[in-house]
This record gives C-alpha cells, sequence and structure tokens, in this order.
C-alpha cells in the first residue's frame, strides 16, 4: 500500500520508496528508509500536496512522490 | 594565526543566526562564481587573537550534489588546498537531530576537524527531550556543543572548540575524493544514527508534548480556514504595503525636492545646474523614492519566512501555481511584484529549484508595479470615459483592473511558454519542502536582513542608475542649438519691451520659457531619434512625441508623464495636471483629426503594462541570476511582448471604435 492511500492523521511504517522516483534519493536522506514512522497529517485542498511528519519533522511532499512510497 | 570556518547543516536550523552572532556587522553577501547561490562571508577575532575567517554554507542534508545549493557546500566543505576549511561546524536543530547527524557522518569521512553544534537546546525542554551530551560526543568522536545561537547561549563554548582546533597545514591536505553516497549508505547511516541517538536521547514521557505548532496548523492549514486566512493575510499585507509606504515616499520626494531647489540656486554654470537637477537628481530619485516599498516588502518576506508561515502559504498555494508551471513557493516573490519587482525578484531566494528561480524572476516584472501607477492615471483619466456601464462598473475603473488583470494573465501565459522552451534542470526532486516549527521572528536578523538587502540593492542599482540617468539626461539636453537659444532670447525681448505689469510679464515670459524647453527637447538628440523611428511606432498608433516619452521611461516609468508635461511646453507636470490632459486631447493631425485616441491610449497602456521599463529591476534581475544574460533575455522578451500587444491593440481598436 502506498502512503497516498493513508487517512489524514493515520500513521504507518515506511517499507520502500521506489527507487526511479526524481526524489528517492532526497527522502532517502530525509529518513525515508525501512522501518521509519510516518504519519499522514493532511492532503492540501483541491489535489495539493501532502504534509506527512517523520523523525518529529513535517515535510510537503508532492502526490507523485506519495504514490511511491511503499508503506507496511 | 587565520583559520577558516565553514558552518554546515540542514536547512532552517539557525545557522544564520549563529553566522549573525559570530560575526557581528563583519560580514559581506556576494555570488559564487557561475551560479546564483550566495556566498555568505563573515570574520571575527577570539580573545586569544585567533582571526576567523567564517563562511555560511547553503543549508543541505547530504553530501551529495544535487542542486546548486549542495554542489557549493560540498565544494566548500572538502576544499581545495588553501580553500580547505579547518574547522568544520555542522549546525543541527536539537529536535531534529537524527537527520543532521547524516550530514555530520558524511562530512566526518572527508574532514577530521568537524564540531557538531546543536542548537534550539530550548526546544528540547519542550518537547520534554533529554540529551546527553557527552555520550553523545563520544560516540561520534566529534566535540559537540550544546548552543541557542537566538540568545547567544553556548557561543563561548563554540569559539573556544574551534581555537582548539590546530590549523591545517596545506600538506595535510589528503582529502579522499569525493565519492557519492548511495542508498545503502544512506541507510546504514541511518542505522548506526538509530543505535547512537537510542543511547543519548531520552524522553520523559511517553507522549511526545509538541509545541503549539500542530495546534496553530489545525487553523492555518484547516481546507477552508486555511485559504481564508491566506487571501485576508495577503489583502492585509498589500494594503498595508502602499499605505505605510506613502508617507515615506512622500518625505524622499520633498528631500530630493530640497536638493533640487539647492542646486537649482547655487549652480550657475547652466549645462551644469541641468545636468545635476533634471539628469542625476531626479534620476536617481525616481529610483530612490521606491526604497521605502523595497524596505517594506523585505520586512514581510523576512517575517513571513522566520515565523514559518511561508512554508504553509507555499503548501496552500502550491496546487494552483502548477496550473502554470510553478511551484506554491513562487507566489510570496510574485505578489511582492505588484508593489515593485525588485524585492520580489530578491525574495525568489526561497526557491530551491533553480530553474523555477528563473521562472519566477523572468515573469516578476510583469506584475502592475507601483511605477506603472501614475502613467496609468494620466492615460485612463485623459482617455478613458467616466461613464458606469451598466449602473454598476465605472469604465475607468475597469480598465485600471483590466491592466491588472492583463499583467497576471501575461506572467502565467509566459511561465508556461519558459517551462517549454528552457531547458530541464538536471536538479534532482519534485516538490519537497519542510514546514519549520512557528517560531517568533528573530527581529534583530529581520533588521539585519533587511538593511543588508536593500542596501546591496541600492549600491548595485545605484551605479547603474547614476550612470543612464546622465546619458539619457544628455541625450535629453543636448544639443542646445544656438539658433533656438536666439529665437526665443529675442521673443523674451519682445515682451520685455512691451512693458507688461508685473504679473502679466511673468506669466508671459514663463510661457516662453516653456515653449523653449519643449523646442530644446524636440530638437535633442532624443526627440530626434523619436523622429526617427516614428515609422516603427506608427503601428503602435504612436507619434514621435509619445515616443520620446517612452524612450525617456526606460529608465524609469514615471518619468514618461514630466517628459510629456515638457514635450507639449508645460514644464513641471505631474499626472494629475490638468493642462497636460487637455494639450494631449487636443492635439490634430494636418488633417484636423485627433492626434491622440482611445486606441491610441490603450494601446500606450498596453505597452506600459509590459515593456521593460526599469533599469533596477534588470539589475536585480542580473544580481540575482549572477549574469547579464538574463537580463538581457528579460529586456528582449518584454520589448518583442510590449510593441506586438500595444500593435495589436492600436490595429483593432482604431478599427472598432
Amino acid at each position: 500500500m502506498t502512503l497516498l492511500k493513508l487517512k489524514n492523521g493515520q500513521m504507518a511504517k515506511v517499507d520502500s520508496v521506489s527507487p526511479n522516483l526524481k526524489s528517492y534519493e532526497r527522502l532517502l536522506e530525509l529518513g525515508f528508509i525501512t522501518g521509519e514512522l510516518v504519519t499522514l497529517v493532511r492532503r492540501a485542498p483541491l489535489g495539493g500536496p501532502l504534509q506527512v511528519t517523520i523523525r518529529n519533522t513535517s515535510y510537503a511532499i508532492s502526490r507523485e512522490d506519495a504514490r511511491h512510497i511503499q508503506i507496511q | 594565526m587565520h583559520k577558516l570556518v565553514v558552518l554546515a547543516g540542514n536547512p532552517n536550523v539557525g545557522k544564520s543566526t549563529l553566522f549573525n552572532q559570530l560575526t557581528g556587522s563583519h560580514q559581506k553577501i556576494a555570488n559564487y562564481p557561475g551560479v546564483t547561490v550566495e556566498k555568505h562571508e563573515g570574520h571575527f577575532t577570539t580573545d586569544t587573537g585567533q582571526h576567523i575567517t567564517i563562511l555560511d554554507l547553503p543549508g543541505t542534508y547530504s553530501l551529495n550534489t544535487k542542486s546548486e545549493d549542495e554542489t557549493i557546500a560540498t565544494n566548500s566543505i572538502l576544499g581545495s588546498g588553501a580553500n580547505k576549511p579547518d574547522v568544520v561546524i555542522v549546525v543541527a536543530e536539537a529536535t531534529k537531530l537524527q537527520r543532521a547527524l547524516l550530514l555530520a557522518l558524511q562530512v566526518k569521512r572527508y574532514h577530521s576537524q568537524v564540531i557538531l553544534a546543536i542548537n534550539m537546546m530550548d526546544e528540547l525542554l519542550q518537547f520534554k527531550m533529554h540529551l546527553d551530551i557527552q555520550k553523545l560526543s563520544t560516540s561520534l568522536n566529534v566535540p559537540v556543543v550544546p548552543i541557542t545561537a537566538r540568545e547567544g547561549k553556548g557561543i563561548c563554548e563554540l569559539i573556544s572548540a574551534i581555537e582548539a582546533f590546530p590549523k591545517l597545514n596545506s600538506q595535510d591536505t589528503t582529502t579522499r575524493s569525493f565519492t557519492p553516497e548511495t542508498p545503502n549508505s544512506i541507510s546504514d547511516d541511518y542505522k548506526s544514527i538509530n543505535t547512537i541517538i537510542r543511547d543519548v536521547l531520552t524522553h520523559d514521557s511517553d507522549l511526545k508534548n509538541s509545541d503549539s505548532t500542530d495546534q496553530i496548523d489545525k487553523y492555518l492549514l484547516h481546507p477552508v480556514l486555511g485559504p481564508v486566512l491566506f487571501v485576508a493575510l495577503m489583502l492585509v499585507l498589500f494594503q498595508s504595503l502602499f499605505t505605510w509606504s506613502a508617507p515615506l515616499m512622500d518625505a524622499i520626494e520633498s528631500l530630493f525636492g530640497l536638493l533640487s531647489e539647492m542646486a537649482q540656486t547655487h549652480i550657475t554654470n547652466p549645462i551644469l545646474k541641468s545636468a545635476i537637477t533634471d539628469g542625476l537628481i531626479n534620476g536617481v530619485g525616481s529610483v530612490v523614492v521606491f526604497v521605502p516599498q523595497i524596505a517594506i516588502t523585505f520586512v514581510f518576506i523576512g517575517l513571513l519566512e522566520m515565523s514559518g508561515y511561508l512554508a504553509r502559504g507555499a503548501f496552500l498555494i502550491d496546487r494552483f501555481m502548477r496550473l502554470f508551471g510553478l511551484e506554491g513557493r513562487a507566489f510570496i516573490p510574485l505578489i511582492s511584484s505588484f508593489s515593485c519587482a525588485i524585492p520580489g525578484i530578491l525574495g525568489t531566494r526561497t526557491l530551491t529549484d533553480s530553474r523555477q528561480r528563473l521562472i519566477t524572476i523572468l515573469i516578476a516584472p510583469l506584475m502592475t508595479c507601483s511605477a506603472r501607477l501614475p502613467v496609468y492615471t494620466l492615460l485612463i483619466t485623459c482617455f478613458v470615459p467616466d461613464k458606469t456601464l451598466f449602473g454598476l462598473f465605472n469604465m475607468q475603473g475597469l480598465t485600471l483592473f483590466g491592466l491588472f488583470l492583463a499583467g497576471v494573465l501575461a506572467a502565467m501565459t509566459m511561465a508556461w511558454v519558459f517551462n517549454r522552451i528552457l531547458p530541464k534542470s538536471h536538479e534532482a526532486g519534485s516538490f519537497l519542502m519542510e514546514l519549520p516549527r512557528y517560531r517568533r521572528p528573530d527581529f534583530r536578523a529581520l533588521y539585519k536582513y533587511v538593511t543588508l538587502r536593500t542596501s546591496a540593492f541600492l549600491r548595485s542599482a545605484g551605479t547603474i542608475i547614476f550612470v543612464l540617468s546622465l546619458v539619457l539626461w544628455a541625450l535629453a539636453y543636448f544639443p542646445r542649438s544656438q539658433t533656438i537659444t536666439d529665437r526665443f532670447e529675442s521673443e523674451r525681448r519682445a515682451i520685455i519691451s512691451q512693458n507688461l505689469p508685473d504679473k502679466q510679464n511673468e506669466d508671459a515670459l514663463a510661457l516662453v520659457d516653456q515653449a523653449e524647453q519643449g523646442e530644446f527637447l524636440r530638437d535633442s538628440y532624443m526627440g530626434r531619434v523619436g523622429q526617427l523611428i516614428e515609422p516603427a511606432l506608427a503601428p503602435m498608433g504612436f507619434d514621435w512625441k509619445l515616443g520620446i516619452g517612452v524612450l525617456s521611461s526606460f529608465a524609469a516609468r514615471e518619468v514618461f508623464v514630466s517628459t510629456m508635461g515638457i514635450v507639449f511646453n508645460l514644464g513641471e507636470t505631474d499626472e494629475e495636471s490638468e493642462t497636460l490632459r487637455e494639450k494631449l486631447q487636443s492635439q490634430r493631425n494636418p488633417d484636423g483629426s485627433q492626434s491622440y485616441t482611445f486606441a491610441t491610449a490603450l494601446s500606450l497602456l498596453v505597452f506600459f503594462a509590459f515593456a521593460a521599463q526599469c533599469i533596477s529591476t534588470l539589475a536585480a534581475i542580473k544580481r540575482e541570476t549572477n549574469s547579464s544574460k538574463w537580463a538581457w533575455i528579460a529586456f528582449g522578451y518584454l520589448t518583442v511582448l510590449a510593441y506586438v500587444s500595444s500593435t495589436i491593440v492600436y490595429q483593432v481598436t482604431s478599427r472598432l471604435i
């Protein structure tokens, strides 16, 4: 299942990030590695980016990226 | 002894605050050659007499060079020869330690003298976390210094740590050549980091107490309330920008008026007098008058960024901006450009993607800036009937609104175009942005930020304006044909010999002066150029007189109004001048038809909406892109856009009406 499918406020563990993603390396550097806890906080209105929290830090990531982050 | 120290670390961790604490006023901003990244360099001397040069590097998450920022940061950390830093300080945010440690571990592989400065220690308390500094230091094998940069805590200890490291001798430059980190090495590093952190970082309770950020976000990022509050904030910003800068702008205008008067009375040589009053004081003054708006815009951008709200605004508006190929962070710089494109362009610093930044910079001048308003006012009140359509919409107001809209639509279109034609960047990543915690802005840092940037602008634009004002003045002044001087002198003598009562005498002489000014201008080099290019201006509906106005306003838009005043023998005028309006409306062609019609006015308005008539803006573009190329490209495409649009508008309107 991907991060995009989470409900607002739901938490899950990162399984993997799709390596063909442009942001792959960046996401890894920010800590999106296997086993790390990530929370989908909210979606921006009208199809905008997602706010996720990982390791006590909040980020805005694109829906496209969220679609390629596998979670457990 | 002289040492080179670099400040590395993730973005938003307070590196700049630390940098300010260490260097005070001994800092300067420049550009790294060839790229748009800013170089922040400063220096200070320790109590024991060590001279430290310190570089505040761009914030990065790792040594891998996926972006311009990272390339600069990594190159500075690794250094080459004499440029290898003696000490690398990795600044970390206390509550986001793991992410910082990734960079720290990477840096340690290439540099032996590293200090880990953990900033915002006060937040650890807020989050009921506890950090064992000593254990961390031992595990990492680097000195660890806790600091709260904003309050100046821990700075002394940090300086001592810097002093403790010896200077690297040049033979010591046995740096491993850089091999990029792989996903595996990143994973492994994080595994080590997790182990270390488990050992040194403890929570007092199971539930992490957060600060008010999440609570505030419930409102500011609420799906309905969020955008509403955002729009409201933008409106307030906008409004206050104009109302607050008005008194300051008036004050500056008065000041320059005073200077002008002083020059008029004390300089006798007529050429020098004109050069200084009409050329320099006017030219430079018309730019300096915008400094209040520029400074206030910087204040707003600075406050938004430091408080953490900027990221939220970008988050909310991102989807909308994507429609034009722009990202959320481009919004604030573009909105700022409505007052003046310069702080908007300089505010594009917040965009990390250099391609996005370039596109935003290139379209910023299309936002209707305040300098266009005097021209709009003059032309609209002159040529647009003061009628109300359908009892609701005033035609004049509608035209003004239409011009604003035209600017925005043109900007969105050009953004789309540039997205298609500019080479795709090799930089990695789609939209990814940290939403930092809400923090009280550091007002001292804000003050420094605003003054540094405003003075940098004045310096770079100032020199160009200075030179250009003189050049344009000279073109409009020379040659002072003796024939003309003689002719008007005899006119004056004729009036004086009539022995009219004082007031009538004065008025008559004033009329002669104005006529003489007009004649000189029409005969000047600029006037001759205007007449020369009249065929090119004709498709737009301009004659050579309007041509003079348009040419002279390429330095600064507002100059158009005063130039028109002079061309029509009116001397000193502004956009409120009734006489100027009458003059424009009463101009007749040889065949008796009106020279300047509604179509002319519309065409002129459109020209001013698009043309790059602001040297200061072009200077800002050059500075921000660190190359003249893009400034020329901006000038080029805007001129073409203005010419084509203006022509179309004139040709269509003159046939319809």
